[in-house]
């Protein structure tokens, strides 16, 4: 019995495939154009050329009636093909864009032209920031962006505290990567300057002019490079304004940089080392401004490829390795290619 | 039975995997240390707390990218005593609202090894403490092993008035965990952890890290909640001064069994 149950189910699928075979319609036979005897190319629309020698340019006879126009084709043939439209290809998806920072420190990278990049931001000290640029021909950037990472203190030994809004514009010019020549980073130029912040009887202005360069090492990571050159003025009450640039150019200048790994295939490991003024209000003049290291460290991950999601750790004073003063930051970066993508369009017309 | 208890370990070892991990058997804590885990598809996970003086507490965690969790918690997790010895010792607990951030890697097969940090959220003139840490997670079989350091700085207001602060580099403390799935309660996770906690004293020298061991229950009932129970024993504390807590965890999206 058991042994049957096997022939059984071979019987039954053979039948059941037969059936379905059966049902099925005959295959119509679609003859194949054979050229006539006298060397005249065979019709193209599909009728069967005649095999009796007449001229294939011949008028039908009059006495048939004419051909139905809407009669269905017959069952197997291939449906009638009314008219071939060009299906435009798909526009390829345009390559991921370098972003102009890391967490903090500037890259070399520029945004392509018509980009509109912005970046916000939230830290545990109660910080907001924002950021917003805009690609100028891909090889120039502008934006505006508010700042909290620029602090103060009323005298050396107080409490630094947080100097917000501190709004500043940002003009940069640059180059793309292996533009020049092969391995050449991608170099940016950039001046930052704020506009002047007041509050309790002072008032603070920052300019910054860095030169930065960012180059890809392998395929996944990517080291940045700059240098900063920095002035500041800090006015209070009625007394005159005291300079950065006029403690030395040794008080001016610094180095930053950082790199990104590219760990996962959606997500970037970075860690950058920047450079922000420190104020000190009723200091003497040398110790008025002070440019204190700021070290993150985070990751950025790719919602999608309008939009990213960073957060990460800060300390803002890396030289005193204070653990009460680390941040944690969360950043959400929105990329808008729409102008980019129009004038592109418009250049292919 | 010298032989015995070594083949009973290696059986335990490599009686395999208990059940799907889901983001709550791959959670955020053991019961109060960290683990090196983070969840494999971005997931938010939360969890309530009690215990039995009357103590709360809140957590709420996001993991993305595979390689971050971010969390903001709400605890008694730091303490103060005044007087901090004697029959006389009295200690309470210390909120503050803290906000985590976590980096892990897997750089081998069942293994993670992450760092991080808990700082103060906004700042708090009265008492403060932040934490750092790194720690290494292993599975083996059944049995997650955590082991790591980790250090705190802190600054609080002294008997005196003045400010006392503590560096890191003064507190780094070693700290281990372990959980354990048994095969026939896949649904059931034994833990246990040992950590070192600051204590925050009316003077410099009064103000140091104290163990703290915890061990306890967790019972995945659902598959997107667990319920956990355990107890806390503080060094100083007598037994009578261990703390009861229940904690119960909800994660999004729900892990699949």
């Amino acid at each position: 019995m058991s042994m049957n149950v096997p022939k059984l189910l071979i019987a039954g699928a053979v039948a059941l495939t037969a059936g379905v075979a059966t049902a099925q319609p005959l295959p119509v036979p679609i003859p194949l154009p054979t050229p006539p005897p006298d060397g005249t190319p065979p019709p193209t629309d599909g009728t069967p050329p005649p095999t009796d020698g007449t001229p294939t340019d011949a008028p039908p006879p009059v006495d048939q009636p004419p051909p139905p126009v809407d009669q269905p084709p017959p069952l197997g043939a291939p449906p009638p093909i009314e008219s071939i439209t060009e299906v435009p290809a798909s526009e390829p998806p345009p390559p991921p864009i370098d972003l102009p920072e890391l967490l903090l420190a500037p890259s070399g990278a520029m945004l392509p032209a018509g980009v509109i990049y912005s970046r916000s931001g939230v830290d545990t000290s109660g910080g907001l920031s924002s950021d917003m640029r805009f690609g100028l021909g891909d090889v120039a950037e502008f934006g505006v962006a508010v700042t909290d990472l620029i602090r103060g203190r009323e005298a050396s030994g107080l409490t630094p505290r947080r100097l917000a809004p501190f709004y500043t514009a940002t003009f940069r010019m640059g180059l793309a990567e292996d533009r020049l020549f092969r391995h050449q980073p991608a170099l940016a130029l950039g001046f930052r300057k704020s506009f002047e912040y007041e509050a309790d009887n002072h008032r603070a202005r920052i300019a910054e002019l860095h030169l930065a360069a960012s180059g890809h090492v392998g395929t996944r990571t990517t080291v940045h490079l700059n240098g900063s050159f920095w002035d500041a003025s800090v006015e209070t009450g009625d007394e005159g304004a005291v300079l950065l640039h006029d403690q030395g150019l040794g008080r001016q200048f610094r180095v930053g940089g950082g790199v990104a790994v590219r760990a996962v295939e959606d997500a970037d490991i970075l860690i950058d080392y920047a450079w922000m003024p420190e104020f000190c209000f009723t200091c003497s003049a040398p110790n008025r401004t002070r440019l204190r290291p700021i070290l993150s460290w985070g990751v950025r991950y790719d919602l999608a490829s309008w939009a990213q999601l960073q957060s990460g750790v800060r300390v803002p004073d890396i030289g005193d390795a204070n653990l009460l003063d680390a941040q944690i930051f969360g950043q959400l970066t929105l990329i808008n290619r729409s102008i980019e993508r129009v004038v592109d369009r418009q250049r292919r017309r | 039975m010298r032989r015995t208890v070594p083949l009973l370990i290696v059986a335990a070892l490599a009686s395999g995997a208990a059940a799907d991990d889901g983001a709550l058997g791959r959670g955020p804590t053991v019961l109060t240390i960290p683990t090196a885990w983070t969840q494999p598809r971005t997931s938010l996970t939360a969890a309530l707390d009690g215990d039995h003086r009357g103590g709360s507490g809140a957590r709420i965690t996001l993991g993305y990218a595979r390689l971050v969790e971010v969390d903001l918690r709400g605890d008694g997790e730091l303490t103060a005593c005044a007087p901090c010895a004697g029959p006389a010792r009295a200690v309470e607990p210390v909120r503050q609202p803290t906000a985590g951030w976590k980096l892990a890697l897997t750089p081998w097969r069942d293994g993670a090894v992450a760092a991080g940090v808990r700082v103060p959220l906004g700042y708090r003139e009265r008492a403060r403490a932040s934490e750092a840490f790194v720690v290494l997670s292993q599975r083996l079989g059944p049995v997650r092993l955590h082991a790591g350091a980790s250090t705190w700085a802190s600054a609080h207001r002294g008997a005196d008035g003045a400010t006392v602060t503590r560096g890191p580099g003064a507190s780094v403390r070693p700290l281990v965990g372990l959980e354990w799935t048994p095969e026939i309660y896949p649904r059931t996770t034994i833990l246990a952890d040992l950590q070192w906690l600051p204590q925050l004293g009316p003077t410099a020298a009064e103000t140091a890290p104290r163990w703290a061991f915890a061990w306890g229950v967790r019972y995945r009932a659902l598959a997107w909640s667990a319920i956990e129970l355990g107890v806390r024993h503080r060094e100083g504390d007598e037994l009578g001064g261990a703390t009861v807590m229940v904690r119960l965890s909800a994660a999004w999206p729900r892990a699949t069994r």
